[in-house]
């Protein structure tokens, strides 16, 4: 719940500049509808790294993981799991 | 004899009618479906009432579509205006409004943005959608769906006394006082630029150039009409690409690209993240980068992942198209600049210092001017701004031509190459975009709250320039970073939008009294 919060308060305040992300729904895409754009997606992967201490490999930087807020919110599940192991 | 830009599309579609002319992901069409294609929409737009001369407008987002409206507006002796495809809808408005945009070319969800957005005069009357969309739109009388247009008749195209001087499209640019600049270019300002870039950089039958600029990006032009005049074929980037770097860097990879041309701020994006080591590259011969300065260490490291590539700094505005350019073999130091170069053939560049004497020796700095076929005609409806910005050439005792005046200052180095120095007014570049700071204070001091406003540029490593914008509200906490965010981003296109919102109780004055931006540049105390 926490992860999905932070995460909505970031893009709302820092991404979205101004567009309207009520209505955006979990699994909207973030590009699509012009709330993340390729400068900002940099600034949500700085966010990420910091907040929940991981780090975001270039590989890692896809679709698959960064187009809606549900599949960045289960990278980041994933990636703390991972650390959690270690 | 091929004098208009639909003439290199005829010309290649008789020399090489099956060879690819443009890719989009997994679909493509040869010379012959394009040409074909745009001869149907160039015979349906005529049939609905297109002119010779009349603006219409291209809101989509690129594909093979837009290409192929592209020609097929040409072909109907029309002048295209592309509208970017995630433009406000305010600034969409602006454009169909202000160039009198009859005739639409868009997406079912695009057009839906448009709704009310004209609750009197609207002036389109025909919009053809390039999907299989529906829409109830209300905006304009007739609906034409692109199945209509694809089983239409009409092998060729309608048959026009359309001549080079016609305008062949309109691109919109930011404008200081506000509303953006629509530059005329004509088919013989863009054949001059063209006709030089294709035979310059070889472009020929076997090249697969890369388009990911935007359409209302001058930088398309090479793209599409260079690689159509070679019979090369036109892969097409899908928008929004640069956003996963890695993934940007496979298709530039899988799809063999040879010759790629784009902001600097992209390629950084691919040096930086793109992880080039995995990938192979030997098909890439050209890189062409312009619209704003490469910093030395990227481009370093660029050569380093693709050193068998020719890389090229192309310098030039939308309104005089590229008209210099610069090889890049030997990097400076890491500080040091990379020249804007030499003259393109058939191109006249010199500056001009403040006693009115050409630049000449190494070391004088100038304003750069453009002479040549290649200088737009002015802004469209807009005399005051064409008066300012295309002036009656100092050199040319009464001759009667016209020059562009850049607004760029620049000097000379040791080889005659021109280096670039910096703006004479509040132009700035910020991924490679041009922004008027004025525009954006414009748009802020519109906003209810808003006493005064200054926007100023923040050098930046990665893109050029942050744009900051210093308010002072009439009262002490009358207004929030996110609703003036939210008003900006219904006027202005994203790129515009501040990055950082401060406020403060008054502007930094100049002795002379004017509003100090240095003093703005560096940080204050003050934060949001």
């Amino acid at each position: 719940m926490s992860i999905e919060r932070d995460l909505k308060k970031f893009i709302s305040a820092r991404l979205a500049k101004g567009k309207d992300v009520k209505t955006l729904q979990d699994d909207d895409s973030l590009f699509e509808t012009g709330i993340v754009d390729s400068l900002g997606v940099l600034l949500l992967v700085a966010f990420i790294e910091e907040q929940f201490n991981i780090k975001v490999e270039d590989e890692e930087l896809i679709p698959e993981n960064f187009e809606t807020i549900n599949k960045v919110k289960e990278f980041i599940e994933r990636k703390t799991a991972i650390r959690a192991k270690k | 004899m091929g004098f208009l830009l639909y003439h290199l599309l005829d010309e290649s579609a008789g020399k090489y009618p099956e060879r690819k002319a443009i890719v989009y992901k997994n679909d493509s069409i040869t010379y012959r479906e394009l040409a074909q294609a745009s001869n149907k929409l160039a015979n349906s737009l005529a049939e609905t009432g297109v002119n010779r001369g009349d603006r219409v407008g291209i809101y989509l987002s690129k594909s093979i579509s837009s290409v192929v409206s592209i020609f097929g507006i040409l072909k109907a002796g029309g002048t295209y205006v592309p509208i970017a495809p995630d433009a406000p809808p305010k600034r969409a408005e602006y454009i169909i409004r202000n160039c009198g945009i009859k005739h639409l070319l868009s997406t079912a969800d695009k057009v839906s943005r448009l709704e009310g957005m004209f609750p009197e005069g609207c002036p389109i009357e025909k919009i053809i959608l390039t999907d299989s969309g529906q829409t109830e739109s209300q905006l304009a009388s007739e609906i034409i769906s692109w199945e209509t247009i694809k089983n239409s008749e009409g092998e060729h195209p309608p048959s026009l006394n359309v001549i080079d001087r016609d305008l062949a499209y309109i691109l919109y640019t930011s404008g200081s006082t506000g509303d953006p600049k629509g530059v005329m270019i004509s088919h013989l300002n863009s054949l001059t630029f063209v006709n030089w870039a294709q035979d310059f950089f070889r472009i020929n039958k076997e090249d697969r150039v890369a388009n990911h600029s935007p359409l209302h990006f001058d930088l398309s032009v090479f793209d599409i009409f260079a690689t159509v005049k070679a019979g090369g074929t036109v892969v097409v980037i899908p928008d929004g690409a640069a956003t996963f770097p890695v993934r940007l860097a496979e298709l530039i990879a899988r799809e063999g690209i040879t010759v790629w041309n784009s902001v600097p701020s992209v390629l950084i994006l691919l040096v930086t993240h793109g992880k080039l080591e995995r990938l192979d590259f030997s098909s890439l011969r050209l890189v062409l980068f312009a619209g704003e300065i490469f910093p030395v260490k990227y481009l370093r490291q660029l050569k380093g992942y693709i050193p068998h590539a020719d890389y090229y700094n192309q310098y030039g505005q939308t309104e005089a198209n590229s008209s210099t350019y610069y090889h890049v073999k030997e990097l400076p130091h890491n500080d040091g600049k990379i020249p804007i170069g030499k003259t393109a053939v058939n191109f006249e560049v010199f500056a001009i210092d403040e006693n009115n004497n050409i630049i000449t020796q190494p070391g004088e700095v100038g304003e750069l001017y453009v002479h040549g076929s290649s200088v737009a005609r002015g802004y469209w409806g807009n005399s005051e701004k064409t008066r300012l910005a295309f002036v009656d050439n100092p050199l040319s005792n009464g001759a009667g031509e016209k020059v562009y005046r850049t607004g760029d200052l620049v000097t000379l180095d040791e080889n005659g190459d021109y280096v670039f120095l910096c703006r004479k007014d509040n132009m700035v570049k910020s991924r490679g975009y041009r922004i008027e700071l004025g525009e954006i204070e414009t748009a802020i001091s519109g906003y209810q709250g808003v006493k005064a406003v200054a926007a100023v540029a923040v050098p930046d490593d990665l893109i050029g320039n942050v744009i900051k914008a210093i308010i002072v509200p009439v009262a002490p906490g009358a207004l929030t970073v996110t609703e003036v965010e939210r008003y900006c981003s219904e006027i202005l296109p994203r790129y515009m939008i501040p990055e950082m919102i401060e406020f403060c109780d008054s502007l930094p004055m100049t002795s002379t009294g004017k509003i100090d931006r240095q003093a703005l540049i560096t940080p204050s105390t003050t934060s949001t």
